[in-house]
């Protein structure tokens, strides 16, 4: 691999991985909260799937810069971080939560679904090393959107809330490969990718009677910026990794 | 506070070994309840499959409760409808309650029962299940790979991947060793 797709590749894998890590403490915040005992242990479950998936990103990362996963994870700051805004925000109320759920998942099952056949092998690894799970979520919050949108008064209007706060958001939802990482086959391209997504995604909102919100359907563009909410979120995170810097676990 | 019908789970662990029940899970519908079945139950390694049932569709009887149904007059032969029947025969196990035995042909859950209870004779059991197999929901084969699989790659999460007792040992062992251990 020549230094600049590494440098590349390193970039995108860490876009994967800080989104996930950020998703599964997001999860683990209603640990102990959630509306019934099987879903606390199912959002459990979920959240401990995607830091397991981060750390597989982060050592993608490794394996390509040499840089300590943990270090990765608890010593850089917001502006360093390449999560989407989607997975940043707060967790909200447990319609909030189980969109997000929907959209990271099916959005992450296709993109497995391409890494899958990357000419880079480390991804094809990955890709197939992850997707089994997600498979799993994708169906569980499918299940719980459908039931929410089709339930009450209450939580339809609480799905639908949810979906016009999250739908905007979704233009970053792909991670941004450069033009000649996605040109050389080892990513797929991410505005086309979206377009794909949101076919679906739409399709199946219809059926749920959920409405996106008014207004030209969102396109892919880069993460840039950061949700206020991250850094928080970092501070909480990372705190006991803080309090003694090179303490060994 | 209402409260979500109640499925009793059933784990298969191998592919040769029988459905034992594990518990229980609440759940709007089956498709949810399998759900939570696997989120609950299937955490830890080794699940090839699992069933779950409606409790309201599962009839119990202990075993002095069976022998007074062996009543040749009560149980009717005939067709039938296909009955799972489960069992606990020892107290041995205590995460799992009774398990798979096989199944009889019966009129109705009772005469089930009976029927078993003349038909597997070959240890003594303490509680009987009989339920309609058409109460029964299972996984696919096809669930495999995303419901259970991921769990065997994770022997972590087992308590036996942790030597506590062996650990413990050590350490009594080196604490007594002469080496010195503060009176804190």
């Amino acid at each position: 691999m020549s230094d600049s797709t590494s440098v590349e590749m390193r970039d995108y894998f860490l876009q994967l991985a800080d989104s996930e890590l950020v998703l599964g403490h997001r999860n683990s915040e209603w640990t102990g909260h959630a509306p019934i005992l099987e879903e606390d242990i199912a959002i459990a479950n979920i959240s401990l799937d995607e830091i397991g998936h981060a750390r597989l990103w982060y050592r993608a990362v490794s394996d390509l810069s040499g840089e300590d996963p943990d270090r990765l994870a608890f010593f850089r700051n917001a502006s360093q971080f390449r999560s989407s805004q989607l997975v940043e925000q707060p967790k909200g109320d447990w319609a909030f939560t189980i969109l997000r759920q929907f959209l990271a998942d099916s959005a992450e099952r296709l993109l497995l679904t391409h890494l899958a056949t990357s000419n880079l092998e480390m991804c094809v690894d990955l890709a197939a090393k992850i997707a089994p799970e997600e498979t799993y979520h994708f169906r569980h919050s499918r299940s719980w959107v459908k039931r929410l949108a089709l339930g009450t008064a209450e939580s339809r209007r609480r799905m639908q809330d949810a979906l016009d706060t999250l739908w905007p958001l979704t233009s970053q939802i792909f991670p941004s490969p450069s033009a000649e990482l996605a040109a050389s086959g080892a990513t797929p391209d991410s505005a086309e990718l979206f377009g794909v997504w949101a076919d679906s995604v739409e399709s199946f909102l219809t059926e749920v009677s959920l409405v996106t919100p008014g207004g030209e359907r969102p396109v892919h563009e880069a993460r840039s910026g950061h949700s206020k909410s991250l850094a928080p979120l970092l501070a909480e995170m990372q705190e006991v990794a803080h309090l003694e810097e090179g303490a060994a676990w | 506070m209402s409260q979500w019908p109640r499925y009793e789970v059933f784990v298969k662990a191998s592919e040769r070994g029988p459905f034992r029940n594990v518990g229980s899970v609440h759940a709007v519908d089956t498709e949810m309840a399998l759900q939570n079945a696997r989120d609950v139950f299937g955490r830890r390694p080794p699940v090839v499959a699992m069933w779950v049932a409606p409790e309201s569709s599962i009839v119990s009887a202990n075993s002095e409760q069976v022998g007074a149904l062996n009543d040749p007059g009560r149980a009717k032969e005939g067709r039938g409808v296909k009955f799972l029947i489960f069992t606990k025969d020892s107290h041995r196990g205590s995460m799992t309650f009774v398990e798979e035995r096989g199944s009889v042909r019966a009129p109705d859950a009772l005469a089930a029962l009976a029927k078993a209870a003349r038909t597997f004779t070959s240890s003594p059991a303490y509680t009987w299940w009989a339920v309609a197999e058409s109460s029964i929901s299972s996984t696919d084969s096809d669930d495999i790979s995303s419901m259970f699989h991921p769990a065997a790659t994770k022997r972590y999460r087992s308590p036996r991947a942790y030597h506590t007792h062996s650990m413990m040992r050590q350490i009594i062992e080196a604490s007594t060793d002469g080496i010195e251990v503060g009176n804190e």
